[in-house]
């Protein structure tokens, strides 16, 4: 449950009109006196088979003389959910470009670098034992064709 | 597809109520909404006749609603005792007749003989002349911890 509504200061109350637009015009829905609740009651109109399509919530001053003032305080029309996708397709957009020019920047700054050397290949042990094994069977080849040209000669 | 969870507040759920029954009309039919369509919400309702020539007149409290010293069915609105939550929401018939639309409030106050928080929604209901013939409230509540006071050491 919220919190009671603040009160207005210098002797006035303050009250949170819900409007629906419907048929060209604002149309006052409910009265609230707490913020958060109108908010709640204008975002429950924009839900549901029989939904409005923009709602507004104006916080209503009105003083001791007669005098009233009033400002809005939330507002969703199909044009603000427009403008909010539109924004965050900008940043989406604006991410990428940045992304885009970082990467042709590096490129052009490293473009006269020469090329990187190759990285010395790493022998592992896997490596050594086969370059022993080819000498070992090298070596044993050798000598076999040493001895089968010593037995021809005899 | 699966259902969408109800809805937590007791104001929000009324509304609803109150928008699906007025269908297109300004305001729904006196008869379109009876405490047996508020289903378990109906203990924390309150129906008022602003037609009796006596002043508005409770048509029905509920259950939830009803403590010792509580105005009861058929009370005048002015006889209630300041001390619950009922008379506290319902003094502000009024601003509910004369601007046509729900109106909710919420605020700190006695009910019980406990301080309480409490937010409440009254809603209009009409004739078929669009004339506002009864007001339909609910209410809820939940207590206040006591602030003790003490001396600064």
């Amino acid at each position: 449950m919220a919190p009671p509504p603040s009160k207005g200061s210098g002797g006035s109350t303050r009250t949170y009109e819900i409007q629906r637009y419907s048929g060209g015009r604002w149309m006052l829905d409910s009265v609230a006196d707490d913020k958060e609740m109108a908010v709640a009651v204008a975002k429950s109109l924009t839900s549901g088979s029989r939904a409005a399509s923009s709602v507004r919530v104006m916080a209503v001053q009105q003083f001791d003389d007669g005098q009233f003032s009033e400002v809005t305080v939330y507002r969703s029309t199909p044009i603000d959910d427009h403008n909010a996708e539109a924004v965050v397709r900008k940043l989406k957009v604006e991410d990428e470009v940045k992304a885009f020019r970082e990467q042709r920047d590096f490129e052009r700054k490293h473009k006269d670098d020469p090329p990187p050397a190759p990285k010395p290949r790493k022998k592992g042990r896997f490596a050594d034992f086969i370059l022993a094994l080819q000498l070992a069977f090298g070596i044993g080849l050798t000598i076999t064709a040493i001895q089968m040209l010593r037995i021809v000669m005899h | 597809m699966s259902n969408p969870a109800p809805e937590k507040r007791l104001v929000l759920r009324m509304l609803d109520l109150w928008r699906k029954a007025r269908k297109d009309a300004p305001l729904p039919h006196a008869s379109d909404i009876t405490v047996a369509d508020v289903g378990a919400d109906a203990g924390h309702v309150y129906l008022i006749d602003v037609l009796d020539p006596a002043g508005p007149r409770y048509l029905y409290v509920g259950s939830a609603l009803q403590t010792p010293g509580s105005p009861g069915s058929g009370t005048l609105v002015a006889d209630g005792s300041d001390e619950t939550v009922l008379t506290l929401t319902s003094r502000h018939w009024r601003e509910i007749v004369e601007r046509h639309v729900p109106v909710t409030r919420g605020g700190i106050g006695r009910h019980a003989g406990r301080s309480v928080l409490y937010r409440s929604i009254m809603m209009p209901l009409a004739d078929a002349s669009g004339r506002i013939t009864t007001l339909m409230g609910a209410v809820n509540w939940r207590a206040l911890e006591e602030q003790h006071g003490t001396a600064a050491e």
